[in-house]
């Protein structure tokens, strides 16, 4: 059969220093993506944490705060933004756990450290009685 | 500065006009203050529930208890744990329900003809969570009592600006009911049909 049209056969392009190839438009988009994915594949240590801490269902706030914060900080700040009137009774819980005010928040956070968000509970532990008991 | 931001999200409803409490519910959880009462121990637990939305305001419709597991004397009582009471909020929010009300035995019917009445430790203790709306009733004598007295034989607060308010026993009567889990149509001589309670 005959061949109505041939291909044009394109010179190969050599980039200067024999880098990547440098094509029409099209294929400098995907230079592109390229180089973003493998940006994204590499592991950055975050400069940031962001903690949503919650009272009930209903009520939260978002606190975005570096990983060298004290915990003790944050749960200020969540007292403060959840109308906690008695801090001193109120500790924080992340995955079933009290997190240890001593810790940073990026020790709280662990390996969920640039993973986004992470969760954690503002409770107390109810008591009732005309007096404490000794034990 | 290490904490570069923070933005609370939602609010608890301030009030609920009022508590509707269906008596089965009530009947469980009288029978877990009971069981303490027995053996002469405070006890402490909570109802659970929504906000119902009517023309006449926001008022909660209790949908089920929490028991917890509590360490208890003759005068105090506490949850074991703090991550308990995230437990227990962690149950409740996938349920999308919110604390509505505490429930704790006192050992007698109120001081000095005081009636019931919130302790100090009560005022900082008793709730869940923080944040305006919730109840919170004391029930004396351990709860040996009937749950069919509640409210009338037991003091109510509410939380309002942050502290618990007394509610006026004709307030109290009016704002949180206790009705059955059902309506049923009888009849009433040869021709007459009126819904009544079980």
């Amino acid at each position: 059969m005959e061949q109505l049209r041939e291909q044009p056969q394109r010179p190969e392009r050599r980039a200067p220093g024999g880098g990547v190839p440098m094509e029409p438009a099209a294929d400098v988009a995907a230079v592109a993506q390229d180089a973003a994915a493998q940006a994204a594949a590499v592991p950055l240590e975050s400069s940031v944490v962001t903690v949503t801490v919650k009272t009930t269902g209903a009520h939260s706030t978002r606190i975005t705060a570096t990983p060298d914060t004290p915990m003790t900080d944050i749960l200020t700040q969540a007292c403060r933004d959840l109308g906690v009137r008695d801090p001193e009774h109120y500790l924080l819980v992340a995955r079933g756990e009290v997190i240890n005010e001593g810790r940073t928040l990026g020790a709280a956070a662990g390996e969920k450290v640039g993973e986004g968000e992470i969760t954690m509970r503002l409770v107390k532990k109810p008591e009732a009685g005309a007096r404490q008991c000794p034990s | 500065m290490p904490i570069l931001s923070s933005e609370a999200r939602g609010a608890p409803v301030a009030r609920y006009e009022r508590l509707y409490i269906p008596l089965g519910v009530l009947v469980t959880t009288w029978e877990f203050l009971r069981a303490s009462g027995h053996e002469r121990r405070e006890q402490l637990c909570f109802l659970a529930g929504r906000a119902v939305v009517s023309a006449a305001g926001t008022a909660a419709q209790a949908t089920c208890c929490v028991l917890p597991m509590t360490a208890a004397t003759g005068a105090y009582v506490t949850l074991t744990s703090h991550a308990q009471t995230a437990l227990i909020l962690d149950a409740l929010e996938n349920r999308d329900e919110v604390p509505l009300l505490s429930l704790h035995t006192h050992p007698d019917g109120g001081v000095d003809g005081c009636g019931l009445r919130h302790s100090e430790i009560d005022d900082r203790g008793v709730d869940l969570a923080p944040g305006n709306g919730v109840f919170s009733a004391v029930i004396g004598h351990y709860a040996l009592g009937s749950p069919l007295l509640f409210p009338r034989r037991s003091a109510v607060y509410e939380r309002t600006d942050g502290t618990w308010r007394l509610l006026p026993p004709a307030e109290r009567d009016a704002r949180v009911i206790v009705h059955s889990e059902m309506v049923r149509v009888v009849r009433v001589g040869d021709r007459t049909i009126r819904a009544a309670e079980a």
